[in-house]
Order: C-alpha cells, then structure tokens, then sequence
C-alpha cells in the first residue's frame, strides 16, 4: 500500500516538475544542444543567455515594471480590502449580502470580458500603455478576491474583542487599528501572497495594456519569443526561469499559506 | 461572423470539460489519497512540487509544454523513438489533445489539494465505527470517504467549468488559436487583433452571460451559507 502511495506521489512530482526542470536545462545550453536531433542528455552549460537576456536585451526594465506593479497591487489591494472586509465582516445589514455576491460575481468574469471597456476608456483619455492605469485594472480585477479572503479571516476574530475595546473608549477605526489588525497577521500575508501572484503572474491584461517601454516580464517573455530568432527564443527561456526561480522560492517559503488560501474557499 | 467564432470556441470549451474534468478529479483523488500515506516530514515538499504547474506563471507553464512538444523537442522525440510520429501543433485532433494534455496538468493540482484538505475532516469516528462494522478499507472509501467529498467535488466541477472558459495562455502560446479556442481568446483577439472594440464587447456579454449560468449555484450556496451563518 505504502509503495504505491510512494510511486503515485513521485510519479505526479516527476510529472509536475519535470516540464519545467526541462526548460531550466534549456536555458543553459546553447540553441543547437538545447534542440537536437536526437535529443541531448548532457551538453556543454553556459549562462550566456541570461547575460544577453538581464544586460543586453534590458530584461531588468521588465523586471522593474513587474515589481513596480506588485508592489503597487499588492499593497493598495490589502488596504482597501482589510477596510471593505472588516466592514463586511461587522455588519448585518442585507447591503452588506448584496456587497459579497456582488464581488463573487466579478470574480467569476473572465478578464478578456472586462478588457473592451478598459481599452476604450484608456485610449479615449490617453493613458492607454501606462502601468498606473493597468496596476488600477488589476487592484479593480482583484479587489473581490481580497475581500472574500480577509472577510474570512476578520470573522474568524470574535465580535467580543471589538465589543470590549468599543466599551473601553477606542472608536471604531480605533478598535480596528490597534486591537483586530495586530492579530490579522497570518489573513494578510495569505491575501497578500495570492494578491502577488494575480499581478506577478498577469499575461492577459497586462499584454493588452502596455507599450513597448512598460513591458512587464511575462509580456517581454512573450513578445521574445514570436520573434523567429533562436538567440531569441533562448533569451525567453533564460527569462522564463528567471521570472519562475523567485516563485520557487515564494512556494518554498510560503507553501502553507498557500495551501490554506487555495482550500478556504472549499472546505469549510 | 460572431456567432460562428463563438459556436467554435463553446464547442472546443465542452469537449475540454468533458475530457479533462473526469481525469482532473479522478486524478486529484488518486493523488490526495496517496498523499495521506505519506509521512508528515515529506508530506510539504511533496505538496509543494506537487502544486507547481498550478502556481507557476501561466505563460511559462505553458511555454515549458510547448517546448517539450516541439517538433524537435523531448516528448516527441522519446515517442518518434517508439515510432510514434506526431506533428503536435499541425493537426486538429493533436493540437487539441496537446492543450487537454496541458489543462489536466494545469488543474490536477487544485483538484489534489482541495480534495487532500477535504480528507483531512473526514468524521473519524465514522471511519472507527465502519471498520468496527468490518467494512474493508475499499469499503470505507466507497461508503464514508467519497460522499463526504461529494460537495468538493462538485465545487471542483464549477471551478473547472468557469476556468475552461477563461482558457488562454495555454492557447495563445500551443496553438495560436488554430483548432483550438476559448471564449476568453475570442473576445481577446477580435479586441486586439481585429481592432473591433463593438464586436469585442458583443464577445464580453455573451461570455458574461455564460459564466452569470454557472455562477447561480455557486451565489445560491454563498447566501445560504451567509445565512446560515447570522443565524
């Protein structure tokens, strides 16, 4: 029973990690070992791709944008929602309902179905190619999620600790401020965590808003990679793996918090 | 025009769906239950790499598939060995299965977890008193287990449906939309490609609409568990 357990689980692992073990072995050969006939198992490694990729080809402008747009995304999107989701989590008025199935329905929309709307309004008032506008989309675009997660966190903090501090003299901010959001650590840093990876991650929206100088990673990966060059197209490995090898690390570190975010909307 | 653009994306979105949700479940489960077997020490490694193809950039999940199905690439060399050839993205039948092959890898992940942590608050008593009953093992799975992970599964099935329809990257990079489309796709290009904004908007209702269908179980379930909660 055990070995079969055992053989499940590193066939999976195998299956799962094995595309992209491939790819990180990719990156470090030369395009004819990477891509000959037959296949090769041991070639010489060489790190030129990330060097043209990071100093030549300014890969670490993209890199600035990508970081630049979580940081925005993230921190703006857990203010507003630790704010919403509190409120949210206190309240018992039928506005309060209406609120919640209202962002579970935004959350369900395919982000394409949002983009003609943003693209018009954008190239209407000039702005369209900016990352300010886009960091806006995807705060809007994740905004229900944070609420929906943080809501649940706030409520699994009992009503009689605000109770006790209003009774105490604090106002409600204050109650808020000092005595709740000390204890909301672990709610923040999972919201946060899945926060980052909506923007880090972001193709679609990203791809659809930005010019040519506010590429973030995965756009520059992507529009290397159309190109029919094979210095380019090692270039977009070498910068897949760039952008995955901080995302181990996240998982890495991170990976019970994330267990816990994927599961809290299921299992109750 | 629309409609024919639209019919051919709903069409290859239901035969994903049907294809990928029994493997992506059956799979999921498979995978949870082994994973109970495994000591608590190994246990978060192997759920972290079990995780990755569903937490890695989707682009690049994507790309590291289509490097492997290259005509030159791993995969398809291994089978050309075997004397199996395939051109993966130049036929109907193949490209399609090369973005099934890529959905299950994609979604097997969160299936596995939500199921592993549905396993985890299986009543244990229930269990005790079945094998006290002399219910086998296999038993206990078919007749406590399983309708206790009932509701997860069918959360799965609505989480899957609504990410067929969002199907993109995986699009965009196997197959550039030949042979094989989503509704996210299709609004995307007649956007950005065709420069239709009129059309394009057509696009986002109709899809609004299709996910508004599958979305009223999921609010039903939400306000009945909000009310249940104030009560």
């Amino acid at each position: 029973m055990r070995i079969l357990a055992y053989g499940i689980v590193l066939t999976w692992i195998a299956l799962a990690a094995g595309p992209l073990a491939w790819t990180a072995l990719l990156s470090l050969r030369d395009y004819v070992d990477a891509f000959a006939i037959p296949v090769q198992l041991f070639a010489p490694l060489t790190l030129e791709h990330y060097r043209t990729l990071w100093l030549v080809s300014g890969f670490s402008e993209n890199a600035l944008n990508t970081a630049l747009l979580t940081f925005g995304t993230v921190s703006i999107s857990l203010s507003i929602g630790c704010l919403a989701a509190y409120a949210l989590s206190r309240t018992t008025a039928r506005i309060g309902l209406l609120l919640l199935m209202l962002a579970l329905a935004f959350r369900a929309m395919p982000h394409a179905a949002l983009l003609p709307s943003f693209v018009s309004v954008f190239e209407a008032i000039g702005v369209r190619g900016s990352l300010p506008p886009l960091m806006l989309v995807l705060i809007a675009v994740n905004q229900p999620f944070t609420i929906w997660m943080l809501r649940a966190f706030f409520l699994s903090v009992p009503r009689d600790i605000d109770d006790a501090a209003l009774v105490d003299g604090c106002t409600r901010f204050q109650a808020f401020r000092h005595v709740i959001l000390p204890v909301m650590g672990p709610g923040l840093v999972t919201t946060g965590l899945f926060s980052f990876l909506l923007a880090y991650n972001d193709f679609l929206l990203s791809s659809a808003l930005t010019n040519a100088e506010n590429m973030t990673m995965p756009v520059a990966i992507a529009s290397v990679i159309q190109a029919d060059s094979e210095s380019l197209l090692m270039q977009g490995i070498a910068g897949s793996m760039s952008l995955t090898i901080p995302l181990l690390l996240l998982i890495a570190v991170f990976q019970k918090r994330i267990v816990e975010g994927l599961t809290q909307g299921a299992v109750k | 025009m629309l409609r024919s653009e639209f019919a051919k994306a709903l069409h290859f979105t239901m035969l994903y769906v049907v294809v990928t949700v029994p493997l992506v479940i059956i799979g999921g489960l498979v995978l949870a239950l082994a994973t109970t077997q495994i000591p608590m020490g190994l246990r978060g490694f192997a759920i972290g790499a079990a995780l990755l193809p569903f937490i890695v950039t989707p682009l690049v999940g994507a790309l590291s598939i289509k490097w492997l199905f290259r005509d030159d690439g791993l995969v398809t060399q291994v089978l050309n060995s075997l004397g199996i050839q395939i051109f993966w993205m130049a036929e109907a039948w193949s490209a399609r299965l090369l973005v099934i092959l890529h959905g299950i890898w994609h979604s097997l992940p969160f299936a596995f977890i939500v199921l592993f942590a549905g396993l985890q608050s299986v009543p244990r008593d229930a269990l005790e008193a079945a094998s006290l009953d002399g219910a086998s093992p296999l038993q206990r799975l078919w007749y406590v287990t399983l309708p206790h992970l009932g509701p997860l599964v069918t959360f799965i099935l609505l989480i899957h449906t609504m990410d067929a329809y969002k199907l993109f990257e995986p699009v965009v990079v196997l197959t550039q939309g030949t042979f094989t489309e989503s509704v996210q796709f299709v609004t995307y290009s007649i956007l950005l490609e065709e420069g239709n904004a009129n059309k394009a908007s057509a696009a986002a209702i109709l899809t609004i609409l299709g996910v508004a269908i599958l979305l009223i179980p999921m609010l039903r379930r939400a306000v009945q568990e909000h009310k249940a909660g104030a009560a």
